[in-house]
């Protein structure tokens, strides 16, 4: 009934945009893109159909306006503005298949130059990279040696001993001594005021530093003698290494109340402590837990020479850090700290207003730490890169079945100890957990116990299994994979073991090229010898990209190289040959 | 009587919308004019063929509640030119933004 099609529908020949790419000081690019009129038509036309049904025009039923009514009533600028957020994006992607080492950061903000034909100039922030120093691989950073001394060991059995110690009440009631342990109602005051709001209760143990102690002295001191009952004002300094670095070298006076006294009922031995902790005797005992706080101070060496190192490499590398990116960040903190405030029930308002602070105070006290994050974070990438550290789906995949594997084990055994923890008897519960342990889990169990976990171990399997699938979850996986990775090579770097550079991408490419070139004849033959032979240096590897771009251009080698070859160092230019390659895709 | 003065405005709605697919185009136009008026008028103006002119007399109504608005009195009455051009000819202006 309505004759032939509405005349602006009638131009349908679509044609693409062309976007020139410009590149910017300071890790920008600026995009000026020229719309055909037949794309703005079309998206001008996807937004009319959107909003017609909205829009109110006289004389019309809603929906029933003509697209040029429609643009009456709303203005043709405000529709354009909307068509051009509409087509930006795959304007955008079609700049970014033309330029594949950029990536963007933040929102497109377009400036239109001109309507007819749409132009557009867009500058956006794209991701910096992290320039590393041609001598980067000079880096050495000594881990600091690590030892654990006999005075920490004992204390630390001491405690262990205290742990497992039975108490009882004394008969009759009788003055604090040393072992005892002392329930107290305690309160400090410094000249500043209480340390605390209210009284706290404490328990107390009555050792000496030297036995596993962690009492005050002067604290200790003054609590022997004391009866259930009593109280006592007692004055002390805190230490110059106490914990808390405000109260260091501070008076302070404790009011304490000893509420109860408790004696041990029965003191274990080192070998008894052995036992329960399922180790042979009071030697094997220490030589595990001495092997226990070697390695956790290893551990923390190790994180310390791996934070010198990246200050290292930080102080060497400069970059220019997108605003958007540490905005980003800025934000990203702000929100941490808001949810870690929601789970006290704090608004962040409030917790503003007690420090006296406003959000963008705080912001900015932020900056400066993120700003060196994200440019370690950049440094590290460069670094992945330059040192070809990847991880292969084969391996992430593997990694995520062992992840699994391990969450089966842990979630078994938690349920194992509340199983026996419903037995009300939480001895029993350890005990079970360490026999399941030493695998003698028959023992404890029938064998119907042990065929019900492997039930249930299946069953826990069957549910996480699907998570393989899961892209977030592989990907999870693989960064934690990759940084590992990437710190085990910076901490052999700056160890000095100078790990071999594996053979980089530059150089799978000539072979690869080298196989194709077989069949073409021997002409690349002597490039990659070279290329094998010559040590690899940074500029060595630089010629080696040469090569690979070169022999991309003969049509002899398809995506791979071109893909691997900016990966490899995106710092350098683009070769010459792709730049080439750009332009015949872009005559603009 | 001026050309521009015989044709006052277009009407665009969606009855006339569809009536412009069958070449025909509606105006309001001056009360004192007549179809040879508008014919001549909307020729040299917009440079097409007009084939008829019917024309409608849009007499005044009560406009606004009586009892309750001071203002209550008539909407205008106007005169309604419905233009027949050749067929496949169109008035491009109606359409442009």
């Amino acid at each position: 009934m309505f004759g032939g099609a509405p005349l602006y529908l009638c131009d349908g020949r679509l044609k693409s945009v062309k976007v020139t790419t410009e590149r910017l000081e300071g890790s920008r690019v600026g995009f000026d893109m020229v719309f055909e009129q037949a794309e703005v038509d079309k998206a001008m036309d996807k937004v009319y159909r959107r909003l017609v049904n909205k829009v109110n025009v006289p004389g019309f039923r809603p929906g029933k306006a003509p697209r040029y009514m429609v643009e009456r009533v709303l203005g043709r600028e405000a529709m354009m503005e909307d068509a051009l957020n509409d087509i930006l994006p795959d304007a955008l992607k079609q700049a970014l298949t033309e330029n594949a080492d950029l990536e963007l950061i933040g929102e497109p903000e377009p400036d239109v130059v001109s309507l007819d034909p749409l132009t557009v100039r867009l500058v956006m922030d794209v991701m910096p990279t992290a320039e590393l120093p041609a001598d980067y691989r000079n880096i050495r950073v000594a881990v600091e040696s690590v030892s654990v001394s006999d005075e920490e060991l004992n204390r630390n059995l001491a405690m262990l001993q205290g742990q497992q110690t039975k108490w009882r009440f004394p008969e009759p009631e009788r003055a604090a001594q040393l072992g005892d342990r002392a329930h107290v109602d305690i309160q400090g005051f410094t000249s500043a005021g209480p340390l605390t709001d209210k009284v706290q209760h404490d328990v107390l143990d009555l050792n000496p530093a030297e036995e596993g102690g962690n009492v005050l002295p002067a604290l200790l001191e003054g609590v022997l003698g004391m009866k259930p009952g009593d109280d006592k004002d007692i004055a002390t300094t805190f230490p110059e290494d106490y914990g808390n670095e405000a109260l260091r070298g501070a008076d302070v006076t404790f009011h304490v109340k000893l509420v109860e006294l408790q004696e041990p009922e029965h003191r274990p031995s080192l070998d008894e402590v052995a036992q329960q902790e399922g180790d042979a005797d009071a030697a094997a005992l220490r030589d595990r837990i001495r092997g226990e706080i070697t390695k956790q101070r290893e551990e923390r060496a190790r994180t310390k020479q791996l934070d010198e190192i990246l200050r290292q490499l930080n102080e060497q590398v400069k970059i220019d850090i997108p605003q958007a990116l540490v905005q980003d960040g800025i934000e990203r903190r702000v929100k941490e700290l808001e949810e870690r405030l929601s789970q006290q029930k704090i608004k962040l308002t409030q917790y503003l207003g007690y420090l006296g602070k406003t959000r963008s105070e705080l912001e900015e006290e932020y900056r400066p730490e993120v700003e060196r994050d994200t440019k370690t974070s950049l440094v590290v990438q460069s670094f992945a890169q330059r040192e070809d550290i990847t991880v292969s789906d084969e391996e992430a995949h593997a990694e995520a079945e062992h992840t699994i594997e391990m969450a089966i084990k842990t979630t078994l055994e938690r349920e194992d100890i509340d199983m026996a923890a419903d037995a009300n008897d939480t001895t029993a519960a350890i005990a079970s957990e360490m026999i399941a342990d030493d695998g003698t889990a028959a023992e404890a169990n029938s064998d119907s116990a042990s065929a019900d976990r492997e039930e249930q171990a299946n069953a826990i399997r069957a549910r996480l299994m699907p998570m393989l699938d899961e892209d977030e979850f592989l990907d999870g996986i693989r960064t934690r994979l990759l940084n590992h990775k990437i710190e085990e090579r910076l901490l052999a770097i700056a160890n000095g073991e100078e790990p071999p550079l594996p053979a980089n991408s530059g150089g799978e490419a000539t072979t690869d090229s080298s196989e194709k070139s077989e069949a073409h004849g021997n002409d690349e033959a002597s490039n990659d010898t070279n290329a094998e032979g010559t040590a690899l240096t940074p500029t060595a590897l630089a010629e080696q990209q040469q090569t690979a771009g070169a022999s991309q251009v003969d049509g002899t080698q398809e995506a791979p190289a071109a893909s691997d070859s900016p990966a490899l160092d995106p710092t350098n230019a683009p070769t010459s040959a792709q730049t080439d390659r750009a332009k015949e895709q872009n005559p603009l | 009587m001026n050309l521009f003065d015989v044709i006052r405005r277009p009407v665009l709605t969606e009855k006339n919308t569809h009536l412009m697919t069958m070449s025909k185009y509606i105006f309001e136009v001056a009360h004192e004019a007549n179809k040879q008026m508008v014919k001549d008028a909307v020729e040299q103006i917009f440079g097409v063929n007009v084939t008829a002119v019917n024309i409608i007399n849009v007499p005044r109504k009560r406009a606004g509640n009586r009892r309750t608005s001071r203002r209550a009195g008539f909407s205008p009455a106007q005169k309604k030119a419905i233009v027949t051009l050749i067929p496949g000819q169109r008035i491009e202006a109606f359409e442009e933004v």
